[in-house]
């Protein structure tokens, strides 16, 4: 046994040399994530700001005027454009100039003379569809808004509901972004250190080398782990430490909690690109395998789309997803501060995953070589 | 009016910068000065980093010299006519995903060629490289000699004036190197010069003229002959008699005044540093080209005994007991046979070599008996382990050099030590002691921090070398370890390589040198993808004796095969 330690100390330091005396590698492991971190974080926000909207106005009377002075003073509006006519304003929309057209009709203020109620058209560009139900969804609030204020006799007829939003008292998206963004980062840059591993050698040449050593596959295994692990491990850790310090969004997790996570999830996430790796004559092979297995790990993991909302066989292949659980956790303790008891369930199926991943990675060496 | 010679050099110098900062630049040329008539063959030898590819490059134009004037085909090299100029860098710069249809339609074109505008070039090139029929097969799946062909094809298509070939022979078997040779002169048009460079001076005896580089600077330049002068009345031959031949080489090699000594044939040949006969009964021998290198890059230094070898423990493991046996190994690629059925063992201390064409099996066979690839049939067993059963107590055993370096270009020297150290299960203060060892045996210090990429190749295949040996293996695998290195770094090994199998370690080796060949205890020769003959080097030697008079085993080695290949067509 203590042959094996020291055949796979050797490979893991030999490893951790390759992955370190590449200046690029080095400055991609490093620099980029915190660049990305930066970027993402604050790029990707389901919130829609800065909305330009086309109106034809037919009305002339108070409802339109008191209509539009509710929604220029919405914090989202930025322009309101107007149209003389639904023509230009379909054009206008065909150019992206808007994202949305509003129809007021000659008889609005009509309407709300007489007390009756009044109808408007939303034209919204489905091209853009998510920022176009988010317009829609601000409008019917600016709509309900602006009735309100102009006969309060007939607001809130019922019990309203009146929402908190626990763990983000002000629906903040930053804090479910950044939270979010360590799973992804850390995939990203896990799996491009070990997709290279094998293929690295096997595109140098220095394949057979290894294989004439005494070393069983598992220690060549073992000790491939060890750079992608540890840059997962730090980078990981280096958001946890850095998110707090530089937003607003708290850390009311443990620590102690997180860094068996972050470990877990680098480890599956090692083992899926080591797998790759076997498979690939070269570098270039492996990359391409990567982007393969990155794009379904990451629509499944429910950053993007709500896994509620998937077919429910596509949950259960969710459920395998080790992103969809790392997210878990890290929404859970950055935002909730969830005891051991419920992120142990969370870890379990991600060391499922990278047990099975290096298993898999370990029969098809075995396969290859024979 | 005379034509102006194709090349004139006048005090070329040449820097680059050292390999670290601050370092002092390297010194790659030193007014180097010659001239080459047209219609002559240049040959260009020396040791590794002698300044040869750096000197091919400055004549094809493709570096500039820091000082003195550089004259292609009577014209300044600034103004180059690329088109008369055929550059072949070493190993090729073929593509190896593309066809050989592909790489030499590419190169046409490239030159300024339309290939189906000049259909007689292109069917003239694949008649005289033999490769009509392999036109659809990606030249990395060539076999060495035919892929050095094709690279050479490239090179010329253009019928240039000057051919520039950077080791075309390297790692070439005896046969195709032959070809190559050929193959260079039916190239050249009339009125053609050849500059080729080489590390094998039997290629350079065939050249017209010589040029003799270390150090940057021309040691010799004139006919071959000249080159073998330098040794006359200092090179000495005797009979063999009884003794076992490389233990007479040995011997002599680690004598004061034994510049090189070598095998040929029934008799040992050496070099001595003072026209003094090694002993009374030792003769004045023709010297060739080969002594006269020795005797121009002599430094005086005596070989030491091998450090590398005194670390192996004496074993004395009975000699019955074969510590590699080959019991009917096959392989097979669907329908190609690429070893069929080869039986042979080596017994502890014994030196046991395989020749063979480039592609004839020899290196697959090497690849089942290191466990790197499992045979379609039979078995192989390593110091008394099966193969196929105990893979990994066999490698444990076995120390592996393969043909193309395999270390690690990025990391260190030490580091890579460090690593083939720890996969042998050396640890602490035993893989530092080994790695001391080694490096101090093989001359390596002054490289310990640098980049194993950035090694001369001599140096290179000494790290090789040094890596196979780390743990002290009772069986010792080496392909083609001395592939493109210079005949004193060949004699260097060899002493290696005699004194560890003198300690009892079984040493397999591949080789297409003739004269390593002598050095070896029991020869094989595997010839398309079968052993035609088995035995002691002069038995083969004998084997061959009733087609011409006394043959050297080059001649042995090249009759048998052309009977085998006559055999096969019959």
């Amino acid at each position: 046994m203590r042959g094996a330690w020291t055949r796979i100390i050797a490979m893991a330091l030999k490893e951790l040399k390759v992955v370190l005396l590449d200046r690029r590698v080095l400055t991609t492991l490093v620099a980029s994530p915190i660049i990305q971190l930066i970027l993402f974080g604050f790029a990707t926000t389901l919130e829609v700001r800065n909305i330009d909207i086309g109106v034809v106005n037919r009305d002339i009377g108070v409802a339109s005027e008191q209509f539009l002075a509710a929604m220029a003073g919405n914090r989202n509006m930025r322009e309101i454009r107007f149209y003389p006519s639904e023509a230009a304003l379909r054009d206008a929309i065909e150019e992206r100039e808007v994202i949305a057209g509003l129809l007021i009709p000659p008889d609005l203020s009509a309407h709300y003379a007489r007390r009756e109620t009044a109808e408007m058209g939303l034209l919204l560009d489905g091209r853009r569809i998510n920022a176009a139900q988010i317009v829609a969804g601000y409008m019917a609030d600016i709509a309900h808004e602006a009735g309100g204020r102009m006969r309060p006799e007939l607001a809130h007829p019922e019990p309203e509901v009146v929402a908190r939003h626990w763990y983000n008292p002000n629906l903040e998206y930053r804090w479910f972004t950044l939270p979010g963004m360590i799973t992804l980062i850390t995939t990203v840059i896990v799996l491009s250190v070990s997709v290279q591993a094998i293929a690295r050698e096997r595109e140098f040449g220095t394949y057979d080398e290894l294989m004439a050593l005494p070393m069983r596959h598992w220690e060549i295994l073992a000790g491939k782990c060890v750079p992608a692990f540890c840059v997962g491990l730090f980078n990981g850790m280096l958001y946890v430490v850095m998110i707090p310090l530089v937003s607003d969004v708290p850390f009311n997790g443990s620590l102690l909690l997180m860094l068996p996570a972050i470990a877990a999830f680098s480890l599956a996430i090692t083992g899926i690109g080591l797998a790759i790796s076997t498979v690939s004559q070269n570098q270039q092979q492996a990359f391409l395998g990567g982007f393969l297995v990155i794009v379904p790990l990451m629509l499944l993991s429910g950053y993007a789309s709500p896994v509620d909302g998937m077919p429910g066989w596509l949950q259960v292949v969710a459920g395998i997803d080790p992103l969809s659980h790392m997210l878990t956790i890290s929404h859970a303790l950055f935002l909730k501060g969830l005891p051991a008891s419920a992120i142990l369930p969370q870890i379990a199926p991600i060391m499922a995953v990278a047990l099975a991943a290096l298993a898999l990675a370990l029969g098809l060496m075995r396969l290859r070589h024979d | 009016m005379a034509e102006a010679p194709h090349l004139r050099f006048e005090g070329v110098t040449k820097r680059f910068k050292g390999p670290r900062r601050r370092s002092p630049p390297v010194l790659a040329l030193d007014g180097v000065s010659f001239t080459l008539p047209p219609g002559r063959t240049l040959g260009l030898v020396g040791p590794d980093a002698a300044g040869k590819t750096t000197l091919m490059r400055i004549m094809a134009g493709l570096v500039e010299p820091d000082e003195g004037t550089v004259e292609v085909l009577g014209d300044p090299v600034a103004q180059i006519d690329r088109s008369q100029v055929g550059y072949m860098p070493q190993g090729g710069g073929l593509y190896a995903e593309l066809s050989v249809r592909q790489n030499l339609e590419l190169y046409a074109r490239l030159r300024g060629i339309e290939p189906e505008e000049s259909p007689e070039r292109i069917a003239q090139l694949y008649r005289l490289t033999g490769l009509a029929g392999f036109e659809n097969r990606p030249s990395g799946q060539l076999s060495g000699g035919m892929r050095q062909k094709l690279a050479m094809a490239c090179a010329v298509v253009a019928a240039p004036r000057l051919m520039l070939l950077d080791e075309p022979s390297v790692g070439v078997d005896p046969v195709s190197r032959r070809e190559i040779w050929q193959l260079a002169q039916e190239l050249a048009g009339a009125g053609s010069s050849i500059v080729w460079t080489t590390s094998i001076l039997d290629d350079a005896e065939r050249c017209d003229e010589l040029l003799l580089l270390h150090e940057g600077k021309v040691h010799y330049a004139g006919p071959p002959g000249g080159l073998a002068q330098r040794a006359a009345g200092r090179t000495y031959s005797r009979a063999l008699g009884t003794a076992r031949p490389r233990d007479a080489v040995q011997a002599l090699l680690e004598q004061p005044e034994i510049v090189t000594a070598g095998i040929a044939g029934d008799r040992v040949h050496a070099v001595t540093r003072a026209a003094v006969p090694p002993g009374p009964d030792w003769q004045v021998a023709k010297p060739d080209a080969d002594d006269g290198f020795a005797v121009s890059l002599d430094t005086g230094v005596v070989l030491p005994p091998s450090a590398l070898a005194a670390a192996f423990p004496v074993r004395s493991a009975d000699p019955a007991v074969p510590a590699i046996a080959a019991i009917g190994l096959s392989r097979r690629y669907g329908s190609f046979t690429a070893v069929q059925d080869i039986s042979f063992s080596v017994s502890p201390g014994e030196i046991f070599g395989l020749l063979g064409p480039n592609g004839a099996g020899k290196s697959t066979t090497f690849r089942m008996l290191c466990g790197l690839l499992a045979p379609s049939g039979g078995r192989g067993t390593v110091a008394g382990r099966d193969l196929t059963v105990a893979r990994a107590q066999a490698r444990e055993a076995l120390g592996y050099m393969p043909q193309k370096f395999s270390l690690y270009g990025d990391l260190t020297v030490a580091a890579n030590l460090k690593f083939v150290a720890g996969a042998y299960g050396l640890s602490g203060s035993r893989a530092a002691e080994a790695i001391e060892r080694v490096v101090g045996a093989l001359g390596l210090e002054g490289y310990f921090a640098s980049a194993a990429g950035a090694l001369p190749l001599g140096t290179r295949q000494r790290l090789a070398l040094g890596a196979a040996v780390l743990h002290t293996p009772p069986v010792l695998f080496l392909d083609e370890p001395t592939s493109g290195v210079d005949p004193l770094i060949r004699r260097e090994f060899w002493h290696h390589i005699n004194a560890i199998a003198a300690r009892g370690t079984a040493v397999l080796v591949t080789t297409h040198f003739m004269n390593e060949a002598e050095n070896c205890d029991r020869l094989m020769l595997i010839n398309q993808s079968e052993a035609i003959a088995q035995g002691t080097p002069a038995e083969l030697r004998r084997l061959a004796r009733g087609m011409a008079g006394e043959p050297t085993l080059e001649e042995a080695f090249i009759t048998l095969i052309r009977s085998q290949r006559e055999e096969a067509a019959a």
